[in-house]
């Protein structure tokens, strides 16, 4: 009996608006979650048209099934593993025909129920494009249908579609004549015992995804000597097997599409690859997008924190509870984290649309940016200038954003290096400091931050010229280049509230629960619990966990003059930096006002810039790390904290002992 | 004129050149369609670094600074170094 869900497929190229129409198909919830042993994100929703229920699977956008990167290899896997989905629908863009065609032959070899799509309607008409969409169906054998997602155009056919995908049929899998190689195709097919051709070509073509998943099969001597026989014929079997496909492409295209004489490169194209001035403009572009986001979220961000604090939720919380403890769980544990969560949605959301838009937009000033000569030493730095940039307002979705990074190595990488920009939390601190210690030179001081992050950031992007095992292998980032489209239509509000509600969802509660667990480190010691009252008292804060915590780091930043108070204040900062300052002027026993002044007193120059040095570093808050993991993975998370909390203890002794002698002359 | 028969890497040709790839980079340039005898446009290149090459059809594919140094590729024609004129007393002189 077969099943009464319909699942399907989503594949395309990359920016074919593949996500647009996912998007469109979906309802307002997506589930998000890692494919089984990588960090690349799946995009899952069912929905139910007419009683009939539905299972979309959003692939990775991938150029072919022999893929080179780990996204396109999970598109791949899924595609070719052949599992219990009832056909594939595979999205391409009616502006790159020829690389659309080839990946469906590709798909359609397979012999699963395909529906090709072709989306950019209106882009291509108007660039000169015009389609026998008809003879092109025949052709193939497949029903094709022409959208334009981004006004909801075709996706209600694609959907009536998608339920009738189980009757479509196979289409035509011989589109593709492999001469020479036909006998072996069909002899490897036989000798595996799949009915698929287009697995024994792939097999053929040596793809690694489909030796990965032949395993011992492939050490059988008569499918060894059939792969041996076809190399004797046509020598390189994947050339010969590109090659064919590329012909029936063309052939294709000839008889079925026609082309105007519009040049497909723009003329915003050309100023942004103009090699004078270009990276100018690229840059200048890249930072006024990233200050306007935070400028204009700065209102935003203190109104939602003037709402949060004017919640009565101690009076509230008190009204219905009286024990102590429990109240403080719900009010310090628990809607702390929650508030922490609010607080940071503005950014969330703010640093999406970069996201969103960096495939149809920022593709080209990232190339331009990466082809000058300076960046040959530090390439991945200034290839990642706009996640940099973003992240110096606040790390969270700076590293969120990485996820639209097509290449999985420069994902990691990049989102390994975000966490050593300091944020717009850290930088309140560091000014704080500043202002303490050495109020005439505060213009100088600040940009110190900025100077010192280079050097993590330039250690980080080291690592992506020496081979490292746990970051992946360097692969070919070579791809077409999409259009330049500026996405302001109603499927990129929802794609940028589909990332916001991504991080609430798989972030937020591991954010909740550590923000309570600290708390509870912050109420309880090694003598049992101490109670609420720990967290008004300097000398209770002491006996706690944090406090021993922040006593057994003192060791480690008094030889540099650091007070211990700073040490545990430091710890807190793991929830959430704005603490920082707080739980300092409770140690102190001050108002936040009075800060400075006791600053001033405990602490000399060459320590408060040691002490700056190393809260650039030594770690960003919880938010930042869960983020993270999601992105490089746990190990990644906790060796890159690790790292930087040892680059921060190193680089603030130096800078302490040099401090110290330009003081003493 | 320009390369032998290995030809010369595709980033260390000019700007604006047509040429006829020898060797691709990578398989991946294979499945842009880049593959042995394919002729394409040169529309920037940096040395030893990234390249931006235009298809047949017109897609405009990039390369990155490996695959660009590890695909050979023949000049087919090359843009006429620009001429420098000297101002002259009479109007303008080559």
């Amino acid at each position: 009996m077969r099943n009464d869900v319909i699942k399907v497929l989503i594949a395309g190229v990359p920016n074919c608006g593949k996500s647009t129409i996912f998007s469109e198909l979906s309802g307002v919830t997506i589930n998000t979650a890692n494919y089984p042993g990588t960090t690349v994100s799946i995009n899952k929703v069912e929905y139910s048209i007419d009683g009939i229920k539905v299972s979309i699977i959003d692939l990775p956008g991938t150029y072919s099934l022999r893929a080179g990167m780990v996204d396109e290899a999970v598109a791949a896997r899924e595609i070719l593993r052949g599992g219990d989905y009832d056909g594939i629908v595979v999205v391409g863009s009616a502006l790159d025909p020829e690389q659309t065609l080839y990946l469906l032959i590709q798909v359609m070899e397979l012999g699963k129920p395909v529906i090709l799509v072709l989306n950019m309607m209106d882009l291509a008409s108007r660039s000169g494009f015009r389609y026998d969409i008809e003879g092109l169906s025949k052709a193939l054998g497949i029903p094709v249908l022409p959208t334009i997602a981004v006004r909801g155009s075709g996706l209600d056919v694609l959907k009536n579609m998608i339920i009738k995908i189980r009757d479509v049929g196979q289409g035509n899998v011989r589109v593709v004549n492999y001469d020479k190689l036909e006998k072996y195709i069909e002899d490897l097919a036989n000798a595996l015992g799949v009915s698929r051709g287009g697995f024994a070509i792939e097999t053929l073509s040596d793809n690694p995804v489909t030796r990965e998943l032949m395993g011992n099969l492939l050490n059988n001597d008569y499918v060894r000597q059939i792969i041996e026989n076809a190399r004797k014929e046509v020598g390189d079997v994947s050339s010969y097997v590109a090659a064919m496909r590329w012909n029936a492409v063309r052939s294709l295209i000839n008889k079925f599409v026609s082309k105007g004489r519009k040049p497909l490169i723009s003329k915003y194209d050309e100023l942004f690859l103009n090699p004078k001035y270009g990276p100018i403009i690229s840059i200048l572009l890249l930072f006024a997008l990233a200050e306007t986001i935070f400028l204009a979220l700065e209102p935003l961000v203190d109104l939602l924190s003037m709402f949060l604090d004017s919640l009565p939720i101690d009076s509230i919380v008190a009204s219905y509870v009286t024990n102590e403890l429990i109240k403080s769980l719900i009010v310090d544990g628990i809607w702390s984290g929650i508030a922490t969560l609010i607080d940071f949605i503005p950014y969330v959301f703010g640093g999406c649309p970069p996201n969103s838009v960096h495939r149809g937009f920022w593709v080209d000033c990232e190339d331009i940016i990466s082809n000058r000569k300076v960046a040959k030493t530090h390439w991945y730095t200034l290839e990642r200038l706009i996640y940099l940039i973003a992240g110096s307002g606040c790390n969270v979705p700076a590293i969120t954003a990485t996820k639209a990074m097509p290449s999985a190595r420069d994902r990691v990488l990049t989102a390994l290096m975000i966490p050593y920009i300091p944020c717009t939390a850290r930088f309140v601190i560091i000014s704080l400091i500043a202002a303490a210690v050495m109020p005439q030179l505060m213009g100088l001081v600040v940009v110190l931050p900025y100077a010192v992050a280079l050097i993590g950031v330039i250690i980080i992007s080291s690592f992506s010229k020496v081979r490292l095992r746990f970051i992946g292998r360097s692969v070919p980032y070579s791809y077409t280049l999409p259009p330049l489209i500026l996405p302001l239509h109603k499927a990129f509000i929802k794609k940028v509230w589909h990332y916001t509600y991504e991080f609430l969802s798989r972030a937020g509660t591991l954010i909740v629960i550590f923000v309570v667990i600290m708390w509870f480190l912050s109420i309880s010691g090694p003598s049992g619990v101490i109670g609420p009252k720990a967290l008004g008292s300097p000398a209770l804060l002491k006996q706690t966990w944090l406090g021993v915590i922040g006593n057994a780091m003192a060791p480690l930043l008094s030889p540099i003059g650091i007070p211990w108070q700073f040490s545990a204040a430091l710890v807190y900062g793991y929830i959430f930096k704005e603490v920082v300052l707080s739980t300092l002027a409770l140690l102190y026993g001050v108002e936040e006002g009075g800060l400075i002044y006791a600053i001033k007193s405990f602490i000399s120059l060459p320590s408060a810039i040691a002490l700056i040095v190393f809260t650039t570093f030594y770690s960003p808050c919880i938010a930042t790390l869960i983020t993270e993991r999601q992105v490089v993975g746990l190990r990644l998370t906790v060796v890159n904290t690790i790292l930087q909390f040892l680059i921060a203890l190193g680089l603030a002794y130096v800078t302490y002992y040099i401090a110290l002698m330009i003081t003493l002359r | 004129m320009y390369a032998g028969s290995e030809g010369i890497p595709i980033n260390k040709a000019p700007n604006n050149s047509m040429v006829r790839i020898v060797r691709p980079g990578s398989d991946r340039l294979i499945d842009l369609g880049l593959m042995s005898g394919s002729i394409v446009k040169v529309l920037i290149s940096m040395p030893c670094g990234p390249v931006l090459v235009q298809r047949e059809d017109g897609s405009v594919i990039v390369l990155d600074a490996d695959t660009a140094s590890n695909t050979f590729v023949t000049i087919i024609s090359a843009p006429e170094p620009a001429r420098h004129r000297h101002r002259w007393r009479r109007g303008w002189r080559p």
